[in-house]
């Protein structure tokens, strides 16, 4: 039964490419907690978070999914925006010519988030300072030409801005530096309340350590296939996936370095 | 009036070579009556008379013949039945009425034409922007106090071509000079130059500036309308025009603070039917010819906002000479039909033109641009970028070509088109070429088209926009930084505002 909070995933199948690439995952994440989402590559990990937002190019096939008491299974991506779920993509989108401000406003406007003009520009000031992003990206073009360490920051700042009750961070970690991974834990730690969940997808220990995972779940060939807490996280990186899945799962790309 | 019957004829049916053309059966002859003829010294008079019988005699466009038509339909250029059966005057007979009465008051007019211009939120008084108002009576500016002095004391000239015949010899010269820019052997150049009736001559001596924008907007409300913009530049002077092409309503724009008083006809020179009619589509026929001097600057914005019943054909020409500049926004957003040529020659050594262009074509607009960079002196740098978005059935064409003669050694040019296709029905031809004539250049040329990426669809979906706000968001980008780097600000301000009604229209037919 679903939870009346939080986000809850249950027996989910989906083809993409006329292919099946999650064959029924069960997951729940509950308001205010944090779950670690690991998986070799091509585990599907980025088709559940693409399928959670909507994404119209992933089919699901079985399955549900519930969000705060409602059964979003059909809804379109910008409705379930609207009820506050957040992806933070593992390849953010270049749109050339809409400027990072004017895209923000957009965006807050139709969630009903609107801010007068300067009370906004103070907040996008003060989020873009903790974040430490250079000031003139207010009016640089959404994610065009800007390096990969600046995308994965511009959409911590958007979460920063929407303030999402579900974030889903994919691989937000992946391609940071040393102080850019702590600007970006931090970020996501001062954010989190217990209203809003977080899933967490991730290669790395090193921002779990941060974050403090109530949850870490496998996903492997389309499903979950083994959960536990943070320990889990520590296995992996110690010990690859063999341990849990198997010789045979872990290809050598597929673990951390 | 001297209505003047020619015979000219009117090719059709299979190719022929030019010169045989003329000879053709004579049951293909046509009869064109030349219209109601606008007043002038002698040698405008017979200027035109050379011209009209230059263009009766010419072939009419052909799609078949001319590489210049072949992605254009010139079989239903509106011209040639307007001027065959339609007895056309210089004044409609609402405006003929009115003259009976009280003349409009120019001043009105001016008014009238400045509410036109959809400045926003920045009024006229704070756009930097001078409206001139062209009317029968001469020409009557617009704009804030501040700006009319600055004109005044920068010596710049503004003479409307409705009273040419108190033209001083100056300024008969330039228009002399001007004109002849124009006189290519393609029979809609000579139509031109045979009827061009109402515009404006703009003048900046050596070494004036004028830092508000002049502001022409064309009132192109009769049948067949064919304006004139004349632009010289004095060396080191620089000046900052932008033409806006759109129709007005017979009665449609009364001021808001004088109800009778309406500009309508005033502002506008064009010829009409001696009965309002509705089918044979308008045409407009204009060109903007301009010589910009030594070391001078020109910053050029043109608008074209017709109604979807109007064909557009328009010629622009402009001369550059050494270390002169140009630097201009094309935005095309009306007309069931347009067909433009934009051609810049490079002249003098170390000359610039930097042309960017926005067109939108939709419903089943036919937008058919073709531009010509012609380098001519050594060192010069070109560069011209046309962005379509193109919806529904509409059809956009572009060819643009970079000519550089052996005279131009270090030609640095560059010709791109960029298109944005939203329905699976919209179509777009690009055809960038080069001829090359000289060894040490550097020129290059692109052409892309594309639709809305999926991709990037999605992303602004998943912040919540809806997806007609993602398409009206990425549409605009498409243009965002071509009217980021407008020549001058009113002109960006007004094509942004124009081009959102237009995404509006496309949005919400
Ligand atoms: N749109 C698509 N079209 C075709 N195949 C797809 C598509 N999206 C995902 N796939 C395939 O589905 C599988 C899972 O991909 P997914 O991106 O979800 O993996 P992932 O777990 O996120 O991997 P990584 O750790 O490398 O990011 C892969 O084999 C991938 O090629
Ligand atoms: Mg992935």
């Amino acid at each position: 039964m679903p939870r009346s909070e939080g986000l809850t995933v249950k027996n989910l199948r989906v083809t993409t490419a006329g292919k099946e690439i999650l064959s029924g995952v069960d997951l729940s994440v509950p308001a205010g907690e944090v779950h670690a989402l690991m998986g070799p590559n091509g585990s599907g990990k980025s088709t559940l978070a693409h399928t959670l937002m909507g994404h119209p190019a992933y089919t699901i096939t079985s399955g549900s999914i519930h969000f705060a008491g409602q059964d979003i299974t059909h809804l379109r991506a910008d409705q379930r925006a609207r009820l506050g779920i957040f992806l933070s993509f593992q390849y953010p989108v270049a749109v050339p010519g809409v400027t990072v401000v004017n895209f923000l406003r957009a965006a807050m406007r139709s969630q009903g988030k609107e801010l007068p003009a300067r009370e906004f520009m103070k907040a996008l000031t003060a989020e873009m300072e903790k974040l430490k992003i250079d000031p003139a990206f207010r009016s640089r073009y959404l994610n065009d030409g800007f390096s990969g360490g600046e995308k994965k920051r511009c959409e911590i700042l958007q979460m920063a801005m929407l303030k999402p009750r579900l974030a889903i961070l994919d691989e937000t970690d992946s391609g940071l530096d040393v102080d850019a991974l702590r600007i970006v834990a931090d970020g996501v730690s001062q954010l989190r309340n217990p209203d809003m969940g977080v899933l967490v997808i991730t290669h790395y220990y090193r921002i779990l350590e941060q974050l403090q995972p109530d949850y870490v779940h496998i996903l492997h060939a389309g499903k979950i296939v083994a959960s536990g807490e943070a320990e889990l996280a520590r296995t992996i990186e110690k010990s690859g996936y063999e341990p849990i899945l198997g010789p045979e799962a872990a290809s050598p790309e597929a673990l951390p370095v | 009036m001297a209505e003047v019957l020619v015979t000219r004829v009117s090719p059709k049916g299979p190719r022929q070579p030019l010169g045989t053309a003329r000879a053709a059966a004579p049951s293909l002859q046509r009869l064109l009556q030349r219209p109601q003829q606008v007043a002038g010294p002698d040698w405008l008079r017979q200027r035109r008379d050379r011209f009209w019988e230059r263009f009766v005699a010419a072939p009419a466009p052909s799609s078949t013949r001319d590489e210049d038509w072949r992605r254009t339909d010139a079989s239903r250029l509106p011209l040639y039945e307007l001027l065959e059966k339609q007895q056309l005057r210089l004044a409609s007979p609402q405006q003929q009425a009115r003259s009976e009465g009280a003349s409009a008051d120019a001043a009105q007019a001016a008014r009238g034409m400045s509410d036109l211009v959809p400045f926003g939120d920045d009024s006229l008084e704070h756009s930097g922007t001078i409206v001139a108002a062209i009317t029968r009576q001469g020409v009557s500016l617009h704009g804030s106090q501040q700006d009319l002095e600055a004109l005044e004391q920068s010596g710049v000239s503004i003479v409307a071509l409705g009273s040419l015949a108190n033209m001083d010899d100056t300024a008969a010269t330039r228009i002399r000079q001007l004109l002849s820019l124009l006189e290519g052997d393609g029979p809609l150049s000579a139509a031109w130059q045979a009827l061009w009736n109402g515009g404006a001559l703009i003048t900046a001596p050596a070494g004036t500036h004028l830092s508000p924008s002049l502001w022409i907007v064309h009132d192109l409300s009769g049948a067949l309308s064919v304006p004139a913009t004349l632009l010289w530049l004095g060396e080191d002077s620089s000046l900052s025009v932008c033409d806006q092409y759109r129709k007005v309503e017979e009665g449609a724009q009364d001021t808001p603070d004088s109800s009778e008083s309406s500009w309508t006809g005033d502002g506008g020179f064009g010829y009409y039917t001696p009965e309002p009619q509705t089918a044979i589509p308008t045409c407009t026929l204009a060109a903007t010819l301009a010589m910009v001097g030594r070391g001078a600057q020109l910053s050029y914005g043109t608008l074209q906002e017709q109604p979807l019943t109007t064909w557009h054909v328009s010629h622009t020409l402009i001369q550059l000479e050494q270390e002169a500049r140009l630097s201009a926004l094309v935005s095309r957003l009306g007309a069931g039909t347009e067909k433009s040529w934009f051609d810049v020659n490079l002249v003098g050594r170390g000359s610039d033109a930097e042309i960017s262009g926005i067109a939108f074509a939709s419903s089943s607009q036919h937008l058919d641009h073709q531009s010509l960079q012609r380098h001519l002196g050594e060192d010069t740098r070109s560069r011209f970028t046309l962005k379509c978005a193109v919806s529904d059935h509409a059809t956009s064409v572009y060819s643009g070509l970079i000519e550089v003669l052996p005279s131009a050694q270090k030609t640095d040019g560059y010709v791109s088109n960029r298109n944005l296709l939203l329905d699976p029905g919209a179509k777009a031809d690009s055809i960038p070429r080069l001829e090359i004539g000289a060894n040490d250049v550097r020129c290059g040329h692109g052409a892309t088209a594309g639709h809305i990426d999926d991709n990037e669809r999605f992303y602004m979906t998943s912040r919540g926009i809806p997806s007609h706000e993602v398409d009206r968001l990425i549409v605009r980008g498409f243009f965002e930084d071509i009217l980021a780097a407008a020549p001058f600000p009113s002109i960006a301000a007004v094509s942004a505002r124009l081009l959102d009604e237009k995404i509006a229209r496309w949005q919400h037919p």
